[in-house]
């Protein structure tokens, strides 16, 4: 449809055009999204695939030194000139295989099995004295029993007339094995592209050092991390800290997700991979009652958690945008004042705030008593807010209105005050009017630099856990859920699933199903955000 | 003619501003209004920590007066300071957020500016993984963070607690990136005519024009471990030593019969670091709305 089409079209119509294309918007980009990852994955192949072809061509036409650095990278560095840096990479390499000679392989393999031995029985006899009391010594041979009861049994058989004791030894810590398998993986791969790329670098300089070319001195490649590159020394750290506390974490936490790691096995540190056992219970889990009501309790609180993350988003970001525009009305005096107070709010911790309000909004708290003393409400009564689904449910979207709005009237706040004030100029100049203005002016800018806001916000409240947790603690609880209560939204969910009910493989599930939902759903919006598009427009 | 179009410009001058004044009025109202919302459960925490009586099962009005006991109680009461060490607490929140305010702002500043001002390979493709990463739940890697730093000897610890805060802290350099992309990039490139290299022009120039943005970052992240109490939950379980505020507090009302001791004195001690975080926010709120770079480059 053009655009002329679309002008011609009653307001009615419009609605339906908008809402139906928005679902086609949707499902596109859903397919996108799948189609994009397949080409991702393709270009992903090719770019390794070019890297193997540089690396072939590097040991066709590598002189002696190159072809050395095969077998001990940097050695045509220092062929080259470059010792100092030969050195380190020839340091790098030599760790690397300490490394997997000590520890690398063994954890590798521990990764396959995650432990194959969970724990196993000690023999203590011992002969009473003449007090009764028993001085427990260690069998000598110190033999290991795999079960219980032949541990008994032979204990007996070897030290016949004694007291008995056995004790359990724990083994293998399942966790530890995952860990280290994942650490040794992630080494390997970084030791793989790191050969490659000191390969590719070899020949490279090879080649200028036969062209005659400069060759840069350790010196000049230190002093280029303050230029050229200075990006890697900015992002060092940082990148540093998400890998080994927000990536490592995460993968581990997937491959949880495919194994046995809760509480129904017998020891909790012991687990053991299952394949996908655990998304076939919570899709089609009708063989079990608990696997249904699994699916069940997804469902339910998906939806919820959906109605909320739109309603807190959208209600915070424009109540919030409009009490912000309203504050910075020309002729509004006492913009700090009203500012100031709102700011109060999001400056008390919310665990207090959010606290306080569960407290006062209880049975017998300040309203209740309050509504009494005003005749509201009759002595006998009790205020059941909290009580019923519904009214929790509402209780806390408007609560939560009462924390956003500040927040969202601080940002926009400072970007109203951000606009160019030569936007303004032009516009007053060419006769605009101040609505003409507002929509026109600020309202995109303010949009184009919120936009991405937005979407962090919708995301941040499908995982909004202090509200739910301080407000309602998922209350009221059913029996209809499985360890949730009718407010719980997904992520609560997943924390009494790990904190009360040690459930960590479904908890995992859970974990990977909110960020199938949020990748696919901010993918889509992403998309179609400026700010993204044509991100040096406005600066 | 001319007369009269003077005239009707009067009019309709005058009918703008009586219809400013209207608007005015109604916006004021409703902001007057929408103030009293917004301070009424602050009120009401404060009220709470001076009332004269322990626990919830009081009805709330009449107060029965009005003390300081609650207060007194956190610092003296040698039998509460025992089992609920508040001023140990406060060291430790103090300690933690100090720590993760002077990492994260480090972070968070030098990640922001390297996305927004210099263009490298992997830029485009680190921004969309920190995207796809903020997606999974922040907590559900919670259990995995906590077996590692217990493979690290650390779990339960404080410093445990600042890695936690701290080291995923560059991933949140949206807004400070927000900010850098508005600074004009003439700047830079006048900078980089005069012969000055990327961090010359980091350090010399954009730097000391972000000190609001550095302002913000600080505050935001000093008070994260003020403000949280998920992850100091799972990763100081039960170190009653090592606790934070937040989870200090929690355990004053987390059970009935505690509610019904100490629901006032939780008030009390929830008001104390309340002020001066409201203290702090209040006084760098200028930092927020202060218009930033208007004249960096026309002047």
């Amino acid at each position: 449809m053009t655009y002329i089409e679309y002008v011609q079209l009653s307001p009615k119509e419009k609605i339906k055009y908008k809402f139906t294309s928005f679902f086609k918007n949707l499902g596109h980009g859903f397919i996108n999204f799948f189609v994009n990852l397949y080409f991702r994955l393709i270009r992903f192949f090719k770019g390794l695939g070019r890297s193997f072809k540089e690396v072939g061509y590097a040991f066709k036409h590598g002189n002696v030194f190159t072809k050395l650095s095969f077998l001990f990278l940097g050695v045509g560095h220092m062929a080259s000139g470059q010792i100092i840096k030969g050195i380190l990479i020839l340091l790098v390499e030599a760790l690397f295989i300490f490394y997997m000679i000590m520890t690398g392989g063994a954890a590798i393999y521990g990764f396959t099995t995650l432990g194959n031995l969970e724990s196993y029985f000690q023999c203590l006899h011992g002969v009473p004295d003449a007090s009764g009391n028993v001085n427990f010594v260690l069998d000598s041979n110190d033999y290991h029993f795999l079960d219980q009861s032949t541990a008994g049994e032979m204990c007996e058989l070897l030290h016949p007339g004694e007291s008995i004791q056995l004790t359990q030894i724990r083994c293998d810590n399942s966790f530890t094995f995952l860990l280290f398998g994942l650490l040794a993986i992630v080494i390997i791969v970084a030791f793989v592209l790191f050969y490659i790329s000191t390969i590719k670098n070899t020949i490279l300089l090879q080649e200028r050092k036969q062209a005659k070319l400069h060759v840069s001195t350790f010196f000049e490649d230190i002093k280029d991390y303050l230029d050229g590159k200075f990006h890697r020394v900015l992002l060092a750290l940082p990148i540093l800290g998400v890998c080994v506390f927000t990536i490592l974490p995460i993968i581990d936490m997937i491959l949880m997700a495919f194994t046995n790691y809760n509480r129904t096995t017998s020891y909790p540190r012991f687990f053991s991979w299952i394949g996908i056992d655990n998304f076939i219970t919570l899709f089609g889990g009708g063989m079990s009652k608990s696997g249904a009501k699994f699916g069940l309790t997804f469902v339910k609180i998906l939806g919820w958690t959906m109605i909320w993350a739109v309603l807190a988003t959208f209600l915070n970001y424009f109540l919030g945008m409009f009490v912000a525009m309203l504050i910075n009305k020309k002729g509004i005096k006492f913009k700090k004042v009203f500012r100031t107070v709102l700011v109060f709010s999001i400056a008390m911790p919310q665990f207090i705030s959010l606290l306080a309000f569960n407290k006062f909004f209880a049975k017998g708290g300040m309203i209740e008593s309050l509504l009494k003393l005003l005749g509201l409400m009759s002595q006998n009564d009790a205020l059941r807010i909290l009580d019923q689904a519904t009214s929790a449910r509402i209780f806390i979207i408007i609560v939560n209105i009462w924390v956003g709005i500040p927040y969202t009237m601080l940002a926009v706040t400072g970007i109203l005050m951000n606009v160019p004030e030569d936007l303004y100029e032009s516009a007053q100049i060419d006769g605009a009017s101040p609505f003409t203005v507002y929509t026109k002016i600020t309202l995109p800018y303010v949009i184009f630099i919120t936009g991405p806001k937005l979407i962090t916000d919708f995301v941040g409240n499908i995982n909004n856990f202090n509200v739910i947790y301080f407000l309602t603690g998922g209350n009221p609880a059913t029996n209809d859920y499985l360890n949730a209560g009718k407010t719980d939204l997904l992520v609560t969910w997943l924390y009494k699933l790990t904190v009360n009910q040690m459930n960590y493989s479904y908890a995992s599930v859970i974990g990977i199903m909110i960020f199938v939902i949020c990748a696919v759903l901010s993918l889509i919006a992403y998309r179609h955000t400026s700010a993204v598009k044509n991100e040096e427009d406005f600066a | 003619m001319k007369l009269v179009n003077k005239q009707f410009g009067m009019e309709k001058y005058a009918s703008i501003k009586r219809r400013r004044r209207i608007t005015n009025t109604l916006a004021y109202v409703f902001l007057t209004l929408l103030c009293i919302i917004w301070i009424i459960p602050i009120i009401g925490v404060f009220y709470t920590a001076l009332r004269n009586e322990r626990g919830i099962s009081n009805s709330f009005f009449p107060s029965k007066g009005f003390t300081f006991d609650n207060f007194a109680r956190l610092f003296t009461d040698k039998s509460f300071t025992k089992l609920y060490p508040y001023m140990r607490w406060l060291g430790n929140t103090l300690l933690v957020a100090v720590c993760v305010m002077l990492i994260s702002t480090l972070f968070v500043v030098s990640v922001a500016y390297t996305m927004s001002r210099l263009r490298f390979k992997s830029r485009k493709r680190l921004m969309s993984l920190n995207l796809i990463l903020g997606m999974f739940p922040g907590f559900m890697s919670m259990i995995a963070v906590y077996n590692i730093l217990s493979v690290l000897k650390l779990d339960g610890s404080l410093i445990a607690l600042i890695i936690v805060y701290s080291a995923g802290s560059g991933m949140g350099f949206y807004v400070a990136k927000g900010f850098f992309d508005t600074i004009s990039k003439s700047l830079d490139e006048a900078a980089k005519i005069d012969g000055a290299n990327n961090a010359k022009v980091f350090f010399k120039i954009i730097f000391p024009l972000s000190k609001p943005i550095v302002v913000y970052t600080m505050l935001t992240s000093f008070m994260g471990p003020w403000v949280d109490y998920i992850f100091s939950s799972v990763i100081i379980r039960d170190k009653t030593d090592n606790y934070t505020i937040a989870l200090g507090l929690y355990t004053l009302i987390s059970s009935a019969d505690r509610e019904a001791q100490y629901f006032t004195t939780f008030f009390a001690g929830a008001s104390l670091i309340s002020i001066p975080i409201m203290a702090l926010f209040l006084a760098t709120q200028k930092y927020y709305v202060g218009g930033v770079t208007g004249g960096a480059v026309k002047g």
